[in-house]
């Protein structure tokens, strides 16, 4: 297993789209309509990246963001949107989303490289610590 | 003041030109009425003398005459007259007359009936030209209204399009994104899938002949399929550019190297069968507003006369930047031109005479859109010589020129 996934979409079909394809590359995927479920499933699971529209009912990703960055620090956000404004993505970047990747994925390897990238920073972490503590800690990280 | 007398008596006449004279009023004598009428006509008479009794036509006729005439009736007339009875009077004044004097022609009498004569038919022209003016000016008036609600509705209607775009953009944005990426993903699994299913042993060889025409048709299967999304992506995107009125970061910037720039974008499409020329303002034109913005609207226009010069194989494209009261961009090219029927037309959103697939017809509603947020306006017109001409024009910036961004 690569790494644990969280798509948070409030479109079923592109989640299902999203975990089809992560899945066929090794992924093991989870998912979530909206940012308030996504926080429940995270509350009993640790994930290494979510995957998170902007837009959706309940919470949205930017509050879901914001609130993962506080409580979930080493779990690594990606923002998917459709709706491209500049203040999104900078809202985006302000509160520490690795990236943020317009909709409609023509080139799904962007989000594809996001996603290897961020599991590659928490690898890097993950063998650090190794060496500091000399511990032998899960995948997880 | 030119004033006609229309008198039959040498000796009445004699005395009358005699007073003319002394007041320096320019006149003109008339024997008879048919004469005077003939004067008249050719003439430009302000005021006119005339005498009751003359051969040919009298003075009553020849006052009815000038009054039943839209030309003439402004004419003062005074009716010359011996019977000082209150009949007469009122016979003259019916058939038209001004005014009347009684002979013998007294000379403070007739000095003071020509100055009333005179302040009236001041007032008349005066009152003529002022109705006049206000007639140009209600008409001027009439066409701006026109004018203005046409663009108010125009503007209108992008504002409430653009709205609209964006909400369908948006909502087409979703399921364009499950079926690009699912669109994706089948090619990335025919890739790992479709060897496997030539390759597999079919005891039915029609069954082995299918599985091989699926082999090899798959791709373009899934080439038209991306295609297809290639081409709502750009739909999408065009609608989001259309309707994005937000206010941008505006900064001051060099007009005429934005359409160098624009030419440059374009310059794949211009190369191969269109003569650049440009023409600009020798000091540079500095404007203020959103730079990329305003670039996209040259390019659009810029592509459209490619499109156009494409049409009729090769010509010119014309590009001249010009700054007076305003900065003005005037974009023609020798190509096709616009059919008289269509020229309102091109700037409704989707308007196209392009083939299914290369126009989407927003290039132009996406430039208004865009000038007319910048305080300016696009005009079309067809070139005498063929082609289109699209000028645009720009409000000069108000404040003094420091920044350059
Ligand atoms: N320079 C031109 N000469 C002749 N016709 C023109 C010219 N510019 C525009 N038109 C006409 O106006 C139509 C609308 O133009 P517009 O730019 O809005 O859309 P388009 O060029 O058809 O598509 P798009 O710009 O979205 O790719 C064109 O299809 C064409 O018929
Ligand atoms: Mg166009």
């Amino acid at each position: 297993m690569k790494g644990r996934l969280l798509i948070v979409d409030d479109e079923l079909e592109i989640q299902e789209m999203l975990c089809n394809h992560f899945g066929f590359l090794g992924y093991e995927m989870h998912r979530a309509f909206n940012g308030r479920e996504a926080l429940e499933k995270m509350a009993n699971a640790k994930f290494d990246v979510v995957i998170s529209d902007i837009i959706m009912p309940e919470m949205d990703g930017i509050d879901l963001l914001r609130n993962i960055k506080q409580q979930y620090p080493m779990t690594h956000v990606i923002m998917i949107t459709g709706y491209v404004k500049l203040e999104n993505a900078l809202a985006c970047m302000r509160h520490g989303a690795d990236t943020c990747v317009f909709k409609p994925f023509n080139d799904l390897r962007e989000l594809d490289g996001a996603v290897a990238a961020a599991l590659n920073t928490l690898e890097v972490w993950h063998q650090k610590l190794k060496q500091l503590h000399g511990l032998k800690l899960d995948n997880a990280g | 003041m030119r004033t006609l007398v229309a008198e039959d008596g040498a000796v009445a006449r004699r005395i009358i030109e005699s007073y003319l004279q002394k007041w320096n009023v320019p006149y003109v004598l008339a024997e008879n009425g048919r004469d005077a009428w003939n004067i008249i006509k050719n003439d430009g008479i302000d005021i006119a003398i005339v005498d009751w009794v003359m051969p040919e036509m009298d003075g009553l006729d020849l006052i009815r005459k000038i009054k039943g005439s839209s030309a003439f009736r402004h004419i003062y007339t005074i009716l010359l007259t011996v019977q000082d009875r209150e009949d007469d009077m009122v016979l003259g004044f019916e058939a038209g007359a001004d005014d009347y004097i009684v002979k013998p022609v007294n000379h403070s009498v007739l000095s003071s009936r020509l100055k009333a004569g005179k302040r009236i038919t001041e007032y008349y022209q005066l009152i003529l030209r002022q109705n006049k003016e206000l007639m140009e000016k209600s008409l001027l008036m009439e066409t701006l209204v026109q004018q203005k609600s046409r663009q108010l509705f125009q503007a209108e209607k992008m504002s409430t399009l653009g709205m609209l775009a964006a909400g369908v953009a948006h909502e087409i944005n979703n399921p364009l994104t499950f079926i690009s990426g699912n669109v994706q993903m089948l090619e990335m699994f025919w890739a790992e899938a479709g060897c496997a299913v030539r390759e597999a042993p079919y005891a039915d060889s029609g069954k082995a002949e299918k599985m091989k025409y699926i082999q090899e048709k798959m791709p373009q299967v899934i080439g038209g399929m991306q295609n297809g999304v290639r081409r709502i992506t750009k739909i999408v995107q065009e609608l989001c550019d259309f309707s994005r009125q937000e206010k941008e970061k505006t900064v001051l910037f060099n007009i005429g190297n934005s359409i160098e720039r624009a030419l440059d974008l374009c310059a794949n499409r211009l190369k191969h069968h269109v003569t650049v020329s440009n023409e600009m303002c020798q000091d540079a034109v500095l404007f203020r507003g959103n730079r990329s913005r305003i670039e996209q609207a040259f390019v659009n226009l810029i592509i459209n006369a490619a499109d156009a010069i494409e049409e009729v194989g090769t010509g010119s494209l014309y590009v001249r930047l010009t700054k007076e009261e305003r900065i003005t961009i005037v974009i023609e090219d020798t190509g096709k031109g616009i059919p008289q029927h269509c020229i309102e037309s091109i700037w409704e959103p989707f308007f196209t005479t392009k083939p299914q697939g290369k126009g989407t017809g927003l290039g132009l509603p996406i430039s208004y859109t865009i000038i007319r947020n910048h305080g300016g306006s696009i005009a079309v017109e067809n070139r005498p010589g063929g082609g289109a001409r699209f000028t645009v024009s720009l409000p000069v910036p108000d404040a003094p020129v420091l920044e350059l961004g």
